[in-house]
Order: C-alpha cells, then structure tokens, then sequence
C-alpha cells in the first residue's frame, strides 16, 4: 500500500477531480493487462476496465485505508473477469476435462483470436510462447498466475481478491506453474 | 531420466521466497546433492522469470478519458443536464407540433370560431410567448452569472455545466429549433387574424 492511493481515494471523496485523473491513470495499464490476458479481447478488456473503475469510485466512500488499494482494486477486476468470463463462456468452444484430485473444472478452451496479429508479431517471441502458454491454462489457474507474477499480489491477498481459502489458492499457483513447467519443456524438447 | 525427489516439492516455495532463512539453507544443502532437485530449481526458475517477464499491455489512447467519462462526478452531471436539455427541447417542440396539430382540427376550429374572436386567439398567441420566454429565463437564469450558485452553493457547478449545455452545438439547435417552431405558430395564428372566417349570419354578402 502506498499512502498516495490512499491520499488519493481522499481526494477524490472531496471531489477533486485531478486525483480520479490520477488515479486512473496509475493503474488503468495494471488493469488493462489482467483483464485482457483473461478475456483476450481488447474491446472487452477496456469495457472490463472501465466497469471497474466506475465500481470502485462508486464504493471509494467504503475503502478501508489499511488494506492495500492494488489488491482492493484487483479484487474488483477479477470479479468482473471471471463474471465476464462465466457469461462469455457458452460462447467459447471448450474442451473440458477433469483434474485429477481436484474438484475443479479444467477447461482447455480452444485459442480465439484476442489480439491481432500485427501486436503479436512484435513481440518478442519468448514473450509470445509465455503468453499463449498462460493463455491456454484454464481462467481460474490464470487469474491467479496473473495476479501473483503480473500484479505481484501475495498469496493472501490473492485469497481475499478471489474469496477462496488460501490453501485453494496456493494449490492453483503450484498447479498452474507445474502445467507451465511442462509445457515450456515441451516447447523447448519440440 | 531423473528420479523424483521428495524434497523438489519445496522448489516453489523457495523461489517465492517463502521458507524460513533456517529451511532455505537447509534446501540449499539439500540440493547441492541432488540432481532431481537442481533440475527442478532450473526449470522453475526459468517458469518464474517467464512469467515475471511479462510486458504489461497498452490500453488504447482513449480509455483514460472513456473512464473518466464515466467517473467524474462533473461529466456525469453534464451528462445529465444534456439529457434534460434535450428533454426540454424535444417536450417543447412536441408541444408546439401538437398545438399545431389540435388548432387545425375542425372542432378546434368551430369551438375557436364560437368562442372567439381575436381576444381569446391574442390570450393563446401570448401564452405561447410566455412559455417560450419561461423556457429561455428559466436557461437564462441557471446559465447566468452565479445566480443559483450564490443561492445554493451545494449546485454551484450547475451554472457551468449549464454553459457547457448550451454550448453544445445539438442542444443549440435543438432550442433553436424548437423556438423557430413556435414563432412559426404564432405567425400561423396571426395569419388566421388577418383573414378570419367570413361570417355572414345575415347571408347579406352575396348582395
């Protein structure tokens, strides 16, 4: 937590409308970033974006100053990509299948064409395997990789932001980079 | 092939950097003699530098300004206060329109005729003056010069929002509009005063 975020938040419950301009811009690429790496469309993402901002001014008067804002705000994102998610998903055409010793659903969903093709070309291509590595991971393994190693949110906070135990969450992280381990060795064995 | 060991299952814990200093040597020591645990540590480390690696995505240019558009307690207003403008504008144009429309019924007509004269179309011609002018004051007043705000000091953005209402080219017109119509009425009506219905109760015209 950083006392400006805070700050901020005060300033902007008084009205001042340089701090909501501040405060959007500071975290609008953090936010941006998730939620495009979970729903992968860039038309989404940025309406994903909005929606959160606009849900976290409307409940700024009820922050509490001692939690983190990045996790209080990554909260409010994640929500809405998984809902996002959730409503989107009898749109995807996916593959499910179950995991072994664990209740949850593991779904490969079948890669769409989130960004185009020009932005992925200039990347680097070890960032483009890693990102279509992180891609093909179901969203509930995603959104965790995500929120640990992008938004460098520890694991408690991860907890809170998702409402899961702990433990739930400790188990997606390690489950989430065993798959990325594998995959990146077959990546590089192939 | 590397056989698996045990201990390999605090790899990820040791490059979380969540062990205690005591449990990391201990690893450490561990692993010096351990080709199954050095080669997880490789390839976990290689995992995590991947992921911490990964560039943040660029928004397009515009989203700063569409979230702001959706946050800020002034734009929101602005926004609201359009909205009403264009209420006022349409209602009022509706209103002429459909004056418009009643005054040519034939019914009107025979009740205008009965009732009339040219007091009561005078009565008619300067309500929808006052209605006009009630409109324009009522803009007037909330556009002007801090008349409300020092009022009411809680809706003292209302003013400006009220310039930025007026400024806006489609509410402009639509007032314009909307005023263009009424005048058009009045003369409508006015031109009924000049050539009234010929009334001949005596049928003495055709003499």
């Amino acid at each position: 937590m950083t006392d400006d975020d805070a700050g901020l938040i005060r300033r902007c419950l008084s009205g001042d409308e340089r701090a909501y301009r501040e405060l959007v811009e500071r975290y609008q690429t953090r936010v941006f970033s998730l939620a495009l790496r979970m729903v992968r469309q860039r038309e989404d993402a940025e309406d994903l974006t909005q929606d959160t901002f606009v849900r976290m001014f409307r409940a700024a008067d009820r922050y509490d100053p001692e939690r983190p804002f990045a996790a209080w705000l990554f909260t409010i994102a994640s929500r809405l990509c998984i809902d996002h998610i959730r409503r989107r998903r009898l749109k995807l055409v996916s593959l499910s299948q179950s995991d072994p010793g664990s209740d949850d659903e593991r779904q490969m969903d079948v890669r769409d064409p989130g960004l185009g093709p020009d932005e992925i070309a200039t990347r680097h291509e070890e960032e483009r395997r890693t990102e279509a590595l992180i891609d093909s991971l179901p969203p509930h393994y995603r959104i965790v990789v995500m929120l640990r190693h992008q938004q460098d949110l520890s694991y408690d906070e991860i907890a809170a932001a998702l409402d899961v135990p702990l433990g739930t969450v400790k188990a997606r992280i390690h489950r989430a980079r065993a798959l990325l381990r594998g995959r990146i060795g077959e990546a590089g064995t192939s | 092939m590397t056989l698996r060991c045990p201990e390999s299952d605090r790899v990820q814990a040791v490059l979380d950097d969540l062990l205690s200093p005591g449990d990391l040597e201990a690893f450490r020591r561990h692993a010096l003699g351990c080709a199954a645990c050095t080669t997880e540590l490789d390839a976990y480390a290689s995992v995590f530098r991947a992921l911490g690696a990964l560039p943040l995505a660029t928004p397009g240019p515009r989203l700063t300004e569409r979230v702001l558009a959706a946050v800020l307690p002034s734009r929101i207003r602005r926004r609201w206060l359009r909205t009403v403008g264009w209420t006022y504008a349409a209602s009022l144009a509706a209103s002429a329109a459909a004056a418009v429309v009643v005054v040519n019924l034939p019914a009107w007509n025979g009740w205008l005729d009965a009732a009339s004269s040219t007091a009561s179309r005078q009565a008619v011609q300067m309500m929808m003056f006052l209605l006009n002018l009630a409109g324009y004051a009522t803009l007037g007043i909330a556009n002007g010069w801090g008349a409300i705000a020092s009022m009411v000091t809680r809706i003292a953005p209302l003013p400006r929002a009220l310039v930025s209402l007026l400024q806006h080219p489609p509410v402009e017109i639509a007032l314009w509009g909307a005023a263009i119509i009424c005048v058009a009425l009045l003369g409508l009506l006015h031109g009924g005063d000049r050539s009234p219905r010929r009334v001949d109760p005596l049928g003495m015209m055709g003499v």
